[in-house]
């Protein structure tokens, strides 16, 4: 209201300007708005970039806070691995960042092996035994995650691996210098601690699936199967197919090679291989029928393959191992292959000019060409729709690279997820709606979204136009330790060193934490009416919808985008 | 202490001498020695003061309100495209009655692009409310910027001391510099109390409705017509404890002249010279020098015309469609008045106005009952 009126009875009584001791809240400037101010909490794009479906920016403030167990804790709502994923995924999700349009994307992938590496969480078991038992064929990534999610929810589980040890492709598949078997070990050890039983050396009979007493099977048997039929001939001696050579690498049962090695492929395989064979103390040369820029290997993977010696040669098609009258093996034969158009997968096609032929040394060769599901047991069919993980028999799923065609850890753990949704709605006899769990326009799903936990908001992903550059300071890309090039090619000791805590926290500042409120209290500074204050808990903001004009400075000097101008309603 | 200055560095000692606690400023030709020099003082330790930088004039005026309404001594210097940029904040520092005082120095407007003297900049400001000062010498900028401070905080209204690009502001003469002891007795320190303090909690510039925003401007209106008496006495106490005076009008030699010139700035040196000379040849002339040109001084002029059968002015500048803009208001000062007018615009952009070009204003005035048009272009190259 008004307050105390005061009169004046001539010109000199009055002030020399206008000047108020009282407030402008009597002038409610609420009525002149036609949009309104919303605090949102929006989606980040590193979210939807993450096949597992890694809550990256929440996760990333957990550490801004100091708060490392609460980072790990958010992470392990969702993905079981992060000192695995932190070491061996591929990162899409800096890909995505919006700080790459800045300067260089966050380096999140350090960042979640820095939480795991120093958090202590422990995930917990539901109270409420749900009474039922579900068995997992594999234990790769897709089986240990689904495995981990429904014993969470309160299933007995079961798995069942067919090798002496845990880990599937983890274990027999990447190599110790990137993933060390201690790293393993310790994330598969709290699935252990949470009492999910492991058989080993045995799978899953259709005949015992009774006895047993299980009601529902998943099978998540990766992928292993060769892919070149013709190649697959010449395998025997000095001739390796590459999962099976970094499978006796990583049980330490190849322990030297002699002489040139050649690798056939370009994929992630092909260069472990390579890596493995040159800390061995052989000469590696990689030959692939395309170009560089399709190699479907990780680039950061091949980037350090170069720096540590490997050759590269490209636009080059086996043709045939040599070998010499003893069936020692001398080398391979190869035709040039030529570039043409960029077909329908993104790479270039290639025509083979049998007229151009030429050979390479090696005494041993590796072949990298690829590697496909083996055909389901008992005869299973996964339906259609394979992404809901069910099959022509109700009580069987399936979920991984045995059905999947985007085979990374970080696509298996999104499967282990699936699954893990699939098969606790069949045994709750629930339909579920995977449009709602699932991250728009991405690949992963939300298990706190299933559980109840968490929304995802509407909408799309905050773009980098909407972040405010000006709030943040340059800041370069923290890059890890890595141990020093002659000592990595010596052995397997784990290349990359992870970051310090000065480090971590570093990185951790450069998030935009894009679309998501961190209470910096720019609006409320900037606005001119006074009509934004912290709420009571002091866990968000409140307009004051009798002042605020909707002028939009408080949208505008958001530094993230989490205030959204939204038109009124008449 | 006598110095030989630029006149910029005039307004720099002007500063220092009234020892400003606030100065904030952004750079641009011809002005920036004034605040460059001043910045320097500040760093040395000569001049105790808070020096603000800024990314453009319109923050600069800006700083110097908020400054202000705390209770602080503030200047400013700027010229031509950066007192335009400050157009807005003119007005909220003269309606907020803020004692701010601004070095203006006059130069020319683009486009085309140019940086030499006119007068133009200023005189397009003269509705904003800021009294404004212009002078004719490095001396007379140092005098005036002090004086200015003293006008401003006596009135509470803010001022413009304003002189010509180049002509002064890089030209250098010998300068007294005064005492700082007669200073600080001329111009004590700043007070101020109903400036805003922390412990006080106040909104200036408030929402006024119609029920009381004209009061408001016609007290601000009134307090206009105490400065010729203000000044007149700051001016006496000046010239008692420095011994300078100026004048809010200068006239030279019109006790007896036919032909009188009215002009400003320093054109006010070389048409002393030409009425010296016509006074040789028999042709008794003489010239006004307006100093204060808002308020305007009606009633001075009126006064010192009194002999004048022929009334001359010579503008630096102009009002595209209206002609000079000093003209224009010697006519509103002379309304009712039967004696022609001449009025000449000359040395626009900074061509130069020669001794020969102020005589042959005098002549064309001698030549004729009447001028040939309302105004009359000297100098002209087509």
């Amino acid at each position: 209201m008004l307050g105390k009126l005061i009169e004046f009875h001539s010109i000199g009584e009055l002030p020399d300007s206008p000047i108020t001791q009282g407030t402008t809240l009597w002038n409610p400037t609420g009525t002149w708005r036609s949009v309104r101010p919303i605090h949102m909490a929006r989606l980040s794009p590193c979210l939807l970039g993450c096949p597992a479906g890694n809550p990256i920016e929440t996760f990333i403030r957990r550490i801004e806070e100091g708060d490392i167990d609460g980072a790990l804790a958010v992470i392990r709502e969702e993905n079981p691995f992060p000192g695995i994923c932190g070491r061996v995924c591929f990162h899409p999700c800096e890909r995505s960042c919006n700080r790459g349009s800045m300067d260089q994307p966050v380096a999140i992938h350090e960042l979640e092996r820095w939480v795991a590496d120093h958090g202590s969480w422990r995930p917990t078991v539901s109270e409420k035994d749900k009474g039922k038992h579900v068995a997992i064929v594999g234990s790769g990534p897709a089986g240990l995650t689904a495995a981990y999610h429904l014993r969470r929810m309160g299933y007995g589980v079961t798995v069942f691996e067919k090798e002496r040890e845990l880990g599937g492709l983890l274990r027999y598949g990447i190599p110790s210098y990137r993933l060390p078997k201690d790293i393993l070990d310790r994330e598969i050890n709290i699935l252990r601690e949470m009492e999910i039983t492991f058989i080993t050396g045995k799978t899953l009979n259709e005949s015992d699936l009774d006895d047993e007493g299980f009601d529902a099977v998943l099978f998540a048997v990766g992928a292993q199967d060769f892919r070149n039929p013709r190649l697959v001939r010449q395998v025997g001696e000095g001739v390796w197919q590459a999962l099976e050579f970094l499978k006796k690498v990583n049980e330490s049962g190849i322990t030297s090679l002699k002489g040139k090695v050649v690798v056939i492929g370009g994929g992630n395989a092909a260069i472990d291989a390579a890596r493995c064979a040159l800390r061995m103390g052989t000469e590696v040369t990689v030959a692939y029928r395309r170009m560089r820029e399709d190699m479907p290997a990780f680039d950061d993977e091949i980037e350090a393959a170069v720096e540590e010696g490997v050759s590269f040669t490209f636009l080059a098609a086996p043709q045939v191992v040599k070998r010499d009258a003893d069936g020692k093996v001398t080398g391979v034969g190869f035709t040039r292959t030529i570039p043409g158009e960029i077909d329908a997968s993104g790479k270039h096609e290639v025509t083979i000019d049998p007229h151009d032929t030429f050979s390479i040394e090696a005494e041993t060769v590796i072949l990298a060409t690829g590697e496909k599901p083996a055909d389901l047991p008992w005869d299973v069919e996964p339906k259609s729709d394979t992404n809901l993980c069910e099959t022509d028999r109700p009580n069987v799923f399936v979920a991984g690279d045995v059905v999947g065609t985007q085979r990374t850890v970080a696509y298996a753990i999104g499967w282990g997820k699936r699954a893990a949704v699939a098969i606790d709605s069949y045994l709750q006899s629930r339909e579920v709606d995977f449009r709602k769990i699932t991250l728009p326009g991405g690949e992963g799903i939300s298990m706190r979204a299933y559980l109840g936990s968490f929304e995802i908001p509407d909408g799309e992903a905050v773009p980098f136009e909407e972040i405010n550059e000006f709030y943040f300071p340059d800041v370069k890309r923290t890059k890890a330790r890595q141990l020093p090039l002659k000592q990595r090619t010596a052995g397997f000791a784990e290349v990359v060193k992870g970051l310090s805590r000065p480090q971590a926290l570093k990185e951790a500042s450069r998030c935009f934490h894009c679309g998501d409120c961190v209470m910096c209290d720019n609006c409320l500074i900037f606005c001119p009416d006074v009509a934004i204050t912290r709420t009571n808990d002091k866990e968000g903001y409140e307009v004051d919808l009798d002042h605020c004009k909707g002028c939009g400075i408080c949208a505008r000097e958001c530094p993230r985008g989490a205030i959204v101008m939204v038109e009124e309603k008449i | 202490m006598k110095k030989v200055l630029m006149g910029n560095f005039a307004a720099s000692h002007g500063v220092r001498l009234s020892r400003a606690q606030v100065i904030s400023a952004y750079p641009i030709t011809p002005q920036t020695h004034v605040v460059e020099e001043l910045s320097a003082m500040v760093a040395r330790g000569e001049l105790n003061a808070k020096f603000i930088k800024v990314e453009s004039e319109h923050s600069a005026l800006a700083c110097c309100i908020a400054a202000s309404v705390m209770g602080a001594r503030v200047f400013t210097a700027t010229s031509s495209h950066g007192l335009l940029l400050m157009h807005e904040l003119l007005h909220w520092a003269s309606g907020g009655r803020l004692p701010i005082v601004m070095v203006a120095v006059n130069r020319a407007i683009a486009p085309g692009w140019n940086i030499w003297n006119e007068q133009t900049d200023t005189l397009s400001q003269r509705d904003t409310g800021w009294i404004q000062l212009y002078c004719a010498s490095n001396q007379e900028i140092l005098d005036t910027v002090i004086q200015a401070f003293k006008l401003a905080e006596t009135v509470k209204i803010p001022v413009m001391v304003i002189y010509d690009a180049f002509i002064l502001s890089h030209t250098y003469e010998p300068v007294d510099i005064p005492d700082q002891g007669l200073i600080d007795t001329f111009l004590p320190p700043i007070s101020n109390p109903e400036a805003l303090t922390m412990e006080k909690a106040q909104a200036f510039g408030s929402v006024t409705n119609p029920d009381f925003h004209m009061e408001f401007r016609m007290k601000l209106h009134e307090t206009y017509g105490r400065v010729f008496e203000e000044f007149e006495k700051l001016e006496e106490e000046y010239s008692a404890q420095i011994g300078r005076k100026y004048g809010i009008i200068e006239p030279y030699r019109c006790e007896d002249a036919d032909l009188i010139m009215i002009t400003a700035g320093s054109l006010a040196g070389p048409s002393r010279m030409v009425v010296d000379g016509l006074r040789k040849k028999g042709i008794r002339t003489g010239r006004i020098k307006l100093k204060l040109f808002r308020p305007f001084p009606s009633e001075a002029l009126r006064e010192a015309l009194k002999p004048a059968k022929k009334i001359l002015v010579l503008d630096r500048n102009l009002s595209p469609g209206t002609g000079g803009i000093f003209a224009h208001e010697v006519r509103a000062a002379l309304k009712g008045d039967t004696r022609s007018i001449w009025a000449f615009v000359a040395g626009l952009g900074g061509r130069d106005i020669t001794p020969d070009l102020i005589e042959s204003m005098f002549f064309d005035a001698l030549g004729a009952e009447v001028p040939i048009s309302e105004t009359i272009f000297k100098g002209v190259r087509l």
